[in-house]
Parts: structure tokens; C-alpha cells; sequence
């Protein structure tokens, strides 16, 4: 059917109209345009950006935590464990803005305040106050948990301050009872989550505690600290002291994950895969169990740990190796206890504070102390290699020895006790502080300081590169250390316009009795249970300084086993007569007649465990004096077989034949199996 | 005897249906429980209801309407304030009339209501269109209605409301100088709205209208917040690429794009059906508008044209208002696409302006062929 022409012909229409339409019409085509090309630019140009953002909308990636490797000593006995604890924790987004606002700002005047001088600090400022549908909230969590409101404040706070984007832990240990009250009303708790964590166990409980170390959650700061703490996750748990915070990277496992789709209500619709977690690696160690038991009761019994003033420590150690049997620090602590509430800062510090003796000061590394006659050695090295002593030299103690011009400038043994004419062994036997007052009078004379070289070289004055975080260094006084003292004595008046600044006198110059007085381990000498272990090891082997150690090898899940290698000795050249000479000197110290310890080891099997052996006797004005000893022995019949230096030292603890001597005596009976006898030696010699 | 209807128009308009059941289909099989055909059915039903009520125009003479003006102005009042007072309320906004199983939402048929109201009005004025007086008639007219639809609140209604007014005035010849007064007097009233009534302790616009508004202008500021929808939006429609995601639609399917049966429907085309997709909707609302706006010049009167540009102007704001909304070039009213979102109100509404414009065509080439015949002759 053909169209009807007519049809075809466009009514008449206004101009102006069709000018209109015509306006419509280029209206509508920008707006066409612009759809277009902006639908274009989305899909096309910009459409990976866009997909990718669609990935990351549907799936969340959760965490599943890694246990952390298991600690075990030298039989595989594991000393440290993880167990599942149900912790209830608090999502900090969940806290009002305005408080976390309010936490951080009291975190900034708290450090403020930790920054001002004593007696300017001003009072603590208080804490931010919860609002009243927080309150609300920690009074129904604190009837659960059996909290006070003020303790769960106290403890967003600290939390918020320190890990402001961590879940704040609440609770470790909730019963069954709590957790299922507060899953199953979960609308009354919001925020709130009842987590499984791996948290450690401690089946031996206080043993070797600070060895160990604690475990905690990564810091702000260490977060912020990307060389040592690189690519670790926050809220994960790291090693925060100790052995954990050493080997951390092998004990701290990967984390797994999974992945969920999630819809927008956020619920799961599936999961996705993900990568399991892999536990952290099993930490060997070089110590033995059973040892370290006997040691830490052998010290126990000595009196250590018993109170504020009376603190222990004990070094086992091969002095070939350096591998540590045993170590340890008193009084001690559970570590379980650490991770308990205190509901008070009193009632944390009556256990873990300076009053209960500061139970997380591991004294073995850290107690810096003066070492007492135990120094000895060190002086008769530095005394024969400068050449001002030979071990025939004979020497007529009267039993004091006048140092300077002054009439009081006098040093005495103690007791004022005579020993007449000796030489170097006799003198180490007895121990005679007059014998080595003269050496040190001799040594301070000569040129080149070669008693401070000396106890430098034998590893004082510097770390021992113990596998421990936080060691101490001690120190070796001598004119350049007297110089220092001055230095900062001034330079501190200088700052704060005092007259002084109790570092030192500002004009004090090294003299003759300061010599002396380092001569025989008194004075300002001050040094570790573990740097004297070094020095006795190099000692007995001739001149090898060796690096301590704990840590034997790490083996991961499925049996790898990774040897830890201790970084290679240092070496020291020691004449090998004066070596003699002194290990004589030792020998007859612990086994003749006259000797200081000899009583002690009374029934000891000497023939086929070789005694050597140096009491101490530190003075500590004004606390009482501290006893020390350092023994060294092995196996006669199998002389290269596991030789052991043994260092205890107790605190207020006496003459060093009275505490320290049957300790070590103990620490030896155990090592080499030899029936315990507790003989307390009547030496009163320093 | 030529074709009795413009047989493009209805092709572009089955098109878009077909587009629109797909989509719906597709999008909604997931969102009620054991009946994933749900909204699809019921789109269906909606389309054969203003399938018919649409060819139920087509015969009709629509120039009898005019006369009926304040019969169809009383109607729509009446039906705006009866939402009011027997109205159900959903979402927090009162918009619908229950109407056995179905919705009646008044402001949708308010549109094309309003359209034909401003068209008579406008047509009787002929000889007055110069006087400022008619303009300010008209837009008293408009504004009415859509103060009463804004205070639902349905925003994006009102809008549509006053692009209609702008739209007839615009046809009909206003002065320019008409215009710019309008848009004075627009500056300032928004200037109120959002400013000074604020500021004297009356709050016009919702605060979450408000923050719809401003918040397209700053789409990554708040995507958890106001923003979140045009956030999740932009997102389905990127991710969609040059061919779609087809099933792997996961903005949709997951749920983070909302509405997506309804205002956010071409975000679902978008993501599902890629570029292609997209443009092929497009393209089909630009052939409607093309031919919109041809019908217009084939009126055989006025009021016919000016019912036209009503409707073209209807279309064109509202596809364009909605679809940049999606894309994220416009803020967020709540406006339906056309014939695409799911809604029964929206779909009859649009079919019967679709059947007005047919019925313009009809009568247009009826009279142009007695006009010619008489020429002829």
C-alpha cells in the first residue's frame, strides 16, 4: 500500500516553535553527551579502578593467629608452652569519638608529666570520665566479668593510649559460665567479642621467668618502627622481653587468613580460600631443666630472693662454648601471674615492684655489682704482663699497706689479718687484698693502664653479646672514666644551674686509691654475674673470650632444623705460666689448707672433678656485702667433655665462703651428679 | 492508508520495557525469599496495564481534555492530600495510596496530570503569553502541587514538577526576560533553603536531603555516610566494563548497590551489561525523545504541542537527572527512570504520556490530512 503523500508533508508550524524545538533538541543531545562520555570515562577508561573496588567490597580477609613457637631446653623439655585462653575484648571503634579523643590527650599529659623533673611532676591527672551510655556499658560488662567500671575504664584508657586501633583485652580467662552470658546477649554487649587466643603457659612456672621474657601486643612505637618490626600487623602479638623478644622472628608464626565474601549487611555468604596459619618455629635451648631447678633452690637455699636487699643470680655456663646450662635471677616470678588483673598500681607493685625485689630484673645480665676479690685474676694478669709481677715474687703482707701520704691513706685485709710473706698463689689462696693493693699501687704507676686493659680484654666493661635484650655493660673505672664523671658532673650544674648534680665531684682525679681499691673487684668496678662467667671462661681457656649463649637451634613444624650459631670468640693472648700460675692459685683456693673455700667442698670428689674456685666479698655501702663466687671444674676423665664455670653471687649475702660458695658447690653436685652436701665455708676473707 | 501510530515510538518503548523486565529479572532474583520472580511479575503486570491504558488513549481525542483543566488540576490535589491523609508510609516518606494489591503513588501521575493542567492553562492564555502575569499564573500552578508532593517528602518529584513548568512556559513562548527573572527568583529561594532557613531554625529540606544533595560534590568524602549509595553506584557502573560482570555482578547481587530495582536501576545495567548495555538504554530514551520532540512539531494545535513538550521535557529531565545520578554527576533525588525502574505508579504514568503522545500523532496527521486535502483541492 503506498503512503499517502500527503501524509508525508509536515503540518505548518510556527518559527518560533520550531526554533524552540530545535533548542530542546540541542539540549537534550549535550545532555546525551555528557551521560555518554561520563559512561564512558567509568567503564572503559576508568573501569579496573572500579572493578577492583567491587573485589575489595564483598571480600573481608580476617586473621587467624599463629601460635607462637614452643621453648624447650637442651632435653626437649618444654619450658614454654601456648594454651587457648577465652578473652573478652572490646572493639575501640565502638568507644565514642569524644572519649578516645579524651584517652589520647590524657596519654599526652601523662607522658608530659613523666618528662618533668621530680617534685615538679603535679599531681596525675585524671581520667577521662566515660559518658553516661558508656558507664552503662562497662556496668553491665563489670557484672559479667566481675569488674569494677572504674577497672574496665581504666583499662580503654591505657589500652586506647597505647594501642589505640588494637581491641582492648579486657579480661584474660573468662569462665565458660561468662562467655556463653555474653555471646548469647549479644545485643546487650555491643563491641564486644569473646575471643579464643593463644596465650603462654608456663608448665615449670617461675623457673629462669626472666629468661624468657613476656609476650605482648606491638606497640604504637614499635609499629611506628619499620627496621625492626617490619611487616608485622598490628594487634599481633610479638615477644616484648626476654628470649621472645630476641628470637621473635622465629617464634611468632605466620598468621593464616581467610577470606569471606561478605554481603552489605556484612554477613558471611562464603568462604573464600585462604592460607593457613603457620605456627612460629620451636626454640632450643642450651639450658637444662634439671639444673636450673637445683641451681635456683641451691640459690634459694643461700638466702637469695628472701627480700628487697637480698637478691641472687647464678651463671652456669661451658667456657668453651659459652652455651649456658643454667641461668637465672632471684626472686623470681610466675609469668602467668603478669598477664592476671591487678586492680590496683599497689597491688601490681607488691608483686612485681621494687618492695617485692623486682622479681622482672633479670640481676644475671643487668645487676651491675662490684665483684669483690673475684677480680683478682684479672689484676695478676694485667700485674705479669706489665711485667711489675712475677708468681715467685715474694710479697710480705702485714696485713695492711699504706697507699698515699696521708696516715689514713691506708688498706687493710679485712680483719686486719697478717699472712705474712706470699706470692701469687699463696695470695689468690687466701685471697689477700694487701698482695694485690701493692699490685695495683705497681699498676698504677705504670704506664698504659694495664689494669683497666685487662679487664677489658677479659670481657668487663662491655657486653658479652649475650642472646638477651637489655644487657648491661658495667663498668671499669680508670682516668678516662674519671675525666667522663667529671664531664657530665659539669655539664649538668651547667644545665640546670645547681651546685651539683650528685654524679661526682667535678674535680676528681684517678689516684692511687682508686687504683687499689679496682685492684681487688671494690671501688666503682661494676659488673654482671654474666660478664664474670666470661672472664673466668677465658681465663680457663687460655685466652678464648667466648660470646654466651641460650639458644641452640630453632626447627620448624615439619622437622627443619636450623643450628643458631653464636657469633665466633674473641681471643686473648695470655701468657700460658702466668695462666698457670693463677689457675693454681685457684685450685689451691678451693682445695688446700688455708684456701677460702676449701671447707666448702669437704667431700667434694676432687680427683675426679677438679675444683677451682674464687670467693668474693663486695662491699656495697650502704647495703650489707655481697657475696660472690666463681668455681670452675670438669670431668677428669673426660677433660673436653662439658667443663663448666659456675657464678653465683647473693646479695647481702655475706662473705663469699659463707652463701655463694655452697650454692655454686650445689650447682656442681647436680651438673656433674654428684651427691649434694650444703657446707657453709668459715672464710673470713674478702 | 499510512501506519495509524508512530511505530518507532512504540518500538523504542518495548525496547525499553524489555530492558527493564531483563534487568529487573536479573537484579531482583535474590531479594525476596522464595519467590525470585516477584518484582519481575509484577513489573509485567504493571507494563500490560499501561500497555492497555496507553492504546486506551491513542483513539481518544485528547484535545477534549482541555476543557476538563480544573476537573484535572481538583483531581490532583485531591490525590496529593489524600496520600496525605490515608497514605502509607514507607521509608519514612508518605508517598502511595494502597490500591488493592498495588501502590498508587500520586505524585507519578501527578506528572503527566500536571503536564496536561499547564498545557491547557497555557493554550487558553494564548493571546496573554507575553504578560508576565500568565508565567506567574503557571508556576503558581506548578508550584502548588509540588510544594504539597516536597513535603511527602518526594523531592524528586517536585523537580519534576518545575522542569514540566519550565518546560510548557518555554514552549509556549514566555519572553526570555521571564526566564531570567525565574532564575533569580530560583537562586534565591535555594539560598533560603539552604542558608537562611536553616539559619532562622527552619529546616526545609530534610538533613538527609540536604546531604544527598551536597554530597554528590564530594563523592569520596563520605562513602560511608550519605554518599554511600552514589559511592557503591559509581562502582557497580565501572566495574561493569565494556561488556558487564553478566552473574559475576556482585554490587548488585551482594546487596551494596541499593534501590537497585528501583532509582539505581541503570547502575545494575551498567554493572551487568557493560558499556553495551548502558549505551543500548540510552540510545533507546534518545529515540523516544527524538520522537517526542518530532510528534511535538506534528501537533495539530498548541495544546497538543505543548502536551508534547511536557512529556518530552519530562522524559528528558528525569532520564537525565537519574542517570547521573548513577554515574555520579548528579546528587541524589529520587527520581525513577522511566519505563526502567520497577514501580507500577512510574511505569502506568509514563506508558499513558507515551499514549497521549500517540494520540498527539494521530490526531496531528488526522488533521494535517484534511488540511492538505483542502489545499489540494
Amino acid at each position: 500500500m503506498p503512503l499517502d503523500p500527503v501524509s508525508e508533508r509536515r503540518p505548518p508550524i510556527t518559527p518560533q516553535l520550531a526554533v524552540r524545538v530545535a533548542g530542546l533538541g540541542v539540549l537534550a543531545l549535550i545532555l546525551f553527551g555528557v551521560v555518554f562520555f561520563r559512561l564512558w570515562y567509568l567503564q572503559v577508561l576508568d573501569g579496573d579502578k572500579y572493578l577492583a573496588q567491587a573485589r575489595d567490597n564483598r571480600v573481608r580477609t580476617e586473621r587467624i593467629e599463629a601460635p607462637r613457637g614452643q621453648i624447650v631446653d637442651a632435653n626437649n623439655l618444654t619450658l614454654v608452652d601456648n594454651r587457648k585462653a577465652t578473652v573478652v575484648s572490646l572493639d575501640p571503634r565502638t568507644i565514642p569519638l569524644s572519649m578516645r579523643d579524651a584517652a589520647a590527650e590524657w596519654g599526652q599529659q601523662m607522658t608530659a608529666r613523666s618528662k618533668r623533673k621530680k617534685g615538679q611532676k603535679g599531681p596525675i591527672p585524671s581520667l577521662p570520665t566515660p559518658d553516661a551510655g558508656l558507664q552503662a556499658r562497662y556496668r553491665r560488662l563489670g557484672r559479667v566479668l566481675q569488674m569494677s567500671p572504674k577497672t574496665i575504664n581504666e583499662r580503654v584508657v591505657s589500652s586506647l593510649v597505647q594501642l589505640p586501633y588494637a581491641n582492648i583485652r579486657l579480661r584474660i580467662d573468662v569462665t565458660r559460665a561468662e562467655r556463653d552470658y555474653i555471646e548469647e546477649r549479644h545485643e546487650a554487649f555491643p563491641g564486644v567479642t569473646v575471643e579464643q587466643l593463644y596465650m603462654r603457659s608456663y608448665p615449670y612456672k617461675d623457673l629462669a621467668a626472666q629468661i624468657f621474657g613476656t609476650v605482648g601486643q606491638i606497640t604504637e612505637d614499635q609499629l611506628q618502627d619499620k627496621q625492626h618490626y617490619k611487616g608485622i600487623a598490628p594487634g599481633t602479638d610479638i615477644g616484648q622481653n626476654g628470649l621472645e623478644a630476641q628470637y621473635d622472628k622465629f617464634l611468632r608464626g605466620t598468621d593464616g587468613s581467610y577470606r569471606i565474601e561478605v554481603n552489605a549487611a556484612g554477613e558471611r555468604r562464603r568462604e573464600v580460600a585462604g592460607t593457613e596459619p603457620q605456627s612460629g618455629q620451636m626454640l632450643k635451648l642450651t639450658l637444662d631443666e634439671g639444673l636450673q631447678q637445683a641451681a635456683e633452690r641451691a640459690m634459694v637455699r643461700a638466702g637469695a630472693g628472701s627480700g628487697p636487699d637480698h637478691g641472687g643470680a647464678f651463671v652456669a655456663m661451658n667456657p668453651q662454648t659459652g652455651a649456658i646450662y643454667a641461668m637465672g635471677s632471684l626472686p623470681s616470678y610466675d609469668p602467668q601471674e603478669l598477664n592476671g588483673h591487678f586492680d590496683t598500681t599497689a597491688e601490681y607493685n607488691a608483686k612485681f615492684g621494687e618492695a617485692a625485689g623486682s622479681p622482672l630484673f633479670n640481676r644475671a645480665i643487668a645487676g651491675a655489682y662490684p665483684t669483690g676479690s673475684t677480680f683478682k685474676p684479672i689484676t695478676a694478669l694485667a700485674a705479669m704482663d706489665a711485667g711489675v709481677m712475677s708468681p715467685s715474687d715474694i710479697f710480705n703482707d702485714e696485713g695492711c699497706l699504706q697507699i698515699g701520704a696521708r696516715a689514713v691513706d691506708r688498706a687493710c685485709n679485712a680483719g686486719d689479718e697478717v699472712n705474712g710473706p706470699i706470692n701469687l698463689v699463696d695470695a689468690l689462696r687466701v685471697s689477700s687484698d694487701v698482695y694485690f693493693y701493692n699490685l695495683g699501687l705497681k699498676l698504677y704507676h705504670h704506664a698504659g693502664q694495664p689494669l683497666q686493659q685487662w679487664a677489658r680484654k677479659m670481657g668487663l666493661g662491655r657486653p658479652t653479646g649475650v642472646d638477651l635484650p637489655y644487657e648491661g655493660k658495667g663498668t671499669i673505672p680508670g682516668p678516662a672514666w674519671v675525666r667522663k664523671i667529671n664531664r657530665e658532673e659539669l655539664a649538668c650544674r651547667k644545665r640546670k644551674h645547681v651546685s651539683s648534680c650528685g654524679i661526682g665531684t667535678g674535680d676528681a682525679v684517678w689516684n692511687p686509691g682508686n687504683e687499689t681499691n679496682t685492684a681487688v673487684g671494690q671501688g666503682d668496678v661494676q659488673a654482671t654475674p654474666l660478664q664474670m662467667a666470661v672472664v673466668y671462661s677465658t681465663l680457663v681457656t687460655g685466652g678464648k673470650v667466648p660470646t654466651p649463649h641460650l639458644a641452640q637451634e630453632v626447627s620448624d613444624a615439619r622437622g627443619l632444623v636450623q643450628q643458631l650459631e653464636p657469633p665466633a670468640s674473641r681471643r686473648v693472648h695470655i701468657d700460658p705460666t702466668a695462666r698457670s700460675a693463677i689457675m693454681e692459685g685457684l685450685h689451691q683456693a678451693a682445695n688446700s689448707p688455708g684456701g677460702t673455700s676449701t671447707t666448702v667442698f669437704d667431700g667434694w670428689p676432687r680427683n675426679r672433678f677438679p675444683v677451682y674456685g674464687k670467693t668474693g666479698t663486695a662491699e656495697r655501702p650502704p647495703h650489707p656485702d655481697q657475696s660472690w663466687y666463681v668455681a670452675y671444674s670438669y670431668d677428669a676423665q673426660h677433660p673436653d667433655e662439658n667443663p663448666i664455670v659456675v657464678v653465683t653471687t647473693i646479695e647481702g649475702g655475706g662473705f663469699g665462703a659463707e652463701r655463694a660458695a655452697p650454692a655454686a658447690r650445689q650447682i656442681l653436685s647436680k651438673f656433674f651428679n654428684v651427691p649434694a652436701q650444703w657446707i657453709a665455708g668459715d672464710s673470713q676473707t674478702r | 492508508m499510512a501506519l495509524p501510530i508512530d511505530l518507532v515510538l512504540v518500538l523504542g518503548v518495548l525496547g525499553l520495557a524489555a530492558c527493564s523486565l531483563i534487568t529487573i529479572h536479573a537484579a531482583t532474583a535474590d531479594d525476596v525469599a522464595g519467590d525470585p520472580g516477584y518484582y519481575f511479575q509484577r513489573q509485567v503486570t504493571f507494563f500490560i496495564i499501561g500497555g492497555v491504558l496507553a492504546l486506551a488513549m491513542i483513539p481518544l481525542n485528547y484535545s477534549r481534555l482541555r476543557p476538563l483543566k480544573w476537573w484535572i488540576y481538583g483531581f490532583l490535589m485531591a490525590s496529593i492530600f489524600a496520600v496525605k491523609v490515608m497514605g502509607t508510609v514507607a521509608k519514612g516518606a508518605q508517598r502511595s495510596i494502597a490500591l488493592g494489591p498495588f501502590q498508587l503513588q500520586a505524585s507519578e501521575l501527578g506528572k503527566i496530570l500536571l503536564v496536561l493542567v499547564l498545557a491547557a492553562f497555557a493554550a487558553d492564555r494564548v493571546r496573554r503569553l507575553r504578560e508576565r502575569d500568565t508565567t506567574a499564573r503557571i508556576m503558581l500552578l506548578a508550584l502548588i502541587p509540588a510544594a504539597f508532593v516536597m513535603i511527602q517528602p518526594d523531592l524528586g518529584s517536585s523537580l519534576v514538577y518545575g522542569a514540566i513548568s519550565l518546560a510548557i512556559l518555554y514552549f509556549a513562548g514566555v519572553p526570555a526576560r521571564h526566564f531570567a527573572a525565574l532564575g533569580a527568583l530560583v537562586a534565591i529561594a535555594v539560598a533560603c533553603v539552604l542558608v537562611v532557613a536553616p539559619k532562622a531554625g527552619v529546616e526545609v529540606l530534610h538533613p538527609y536531603q540536604k546531604e544527598r544533595l551536597t554530597s554528590f560534590l564530594h563523592p569520596t568524602a563520605d562513602t560511608g555516610g550519605a554518599g554511600y549509595q552514589q559511592h557503591q553506584s559509581v562502582i557497580a557502573v565501572g566495574s561493569g566494563q565494556k561488556t558487564g560482570r553478566g552473574d559475576r555482578a556482585t554490587q548488585t547481587k551482594l546487596n551494596f548497590l541499593p534501590e537497585h530495582h528501583t532509582d539505581f536501576i541503570n547502575a545494575v545495567v551498567g554493572e551487568r551489561w557493560g558499556f553495551v548495555g548502558a549505551a543500548l538504554v540510552l540510545s533507546l530514551y534518545a529515540l523516544l525523545i527524538w520522537r517526542g520532540l518530532r510528534i511535538l512539531t506534528m501537533a495539530k494545535d498548541l495544546f497538543g504541542a505543548l502536551v508534547a513538550g511536557g512529556i518530552v521535557a519530562m522524559l528528558l529531565f528525569q532520564v537525565f537527572v537519574n542517570v547521573g545520578m548513577t554515574l555520579g554527576i548528579m546528587p541524589i533525588t529520587g527520581i525513577p527512570l522511566p519505563l526502567m525502574s520497577y514501580g507500577g505508579s512510574s511505569v502506568v504514568s509514563t506508558l499513558l504520556a507515551i499514549g497521549l503522545l500517540q494520540s498527539i500523532y494521530v490526531q496531528g496527521r488526522a488533521s494535517a490530512a484534511i488540511k492538505g486535502r483542502i489545499k489540494g483541492h
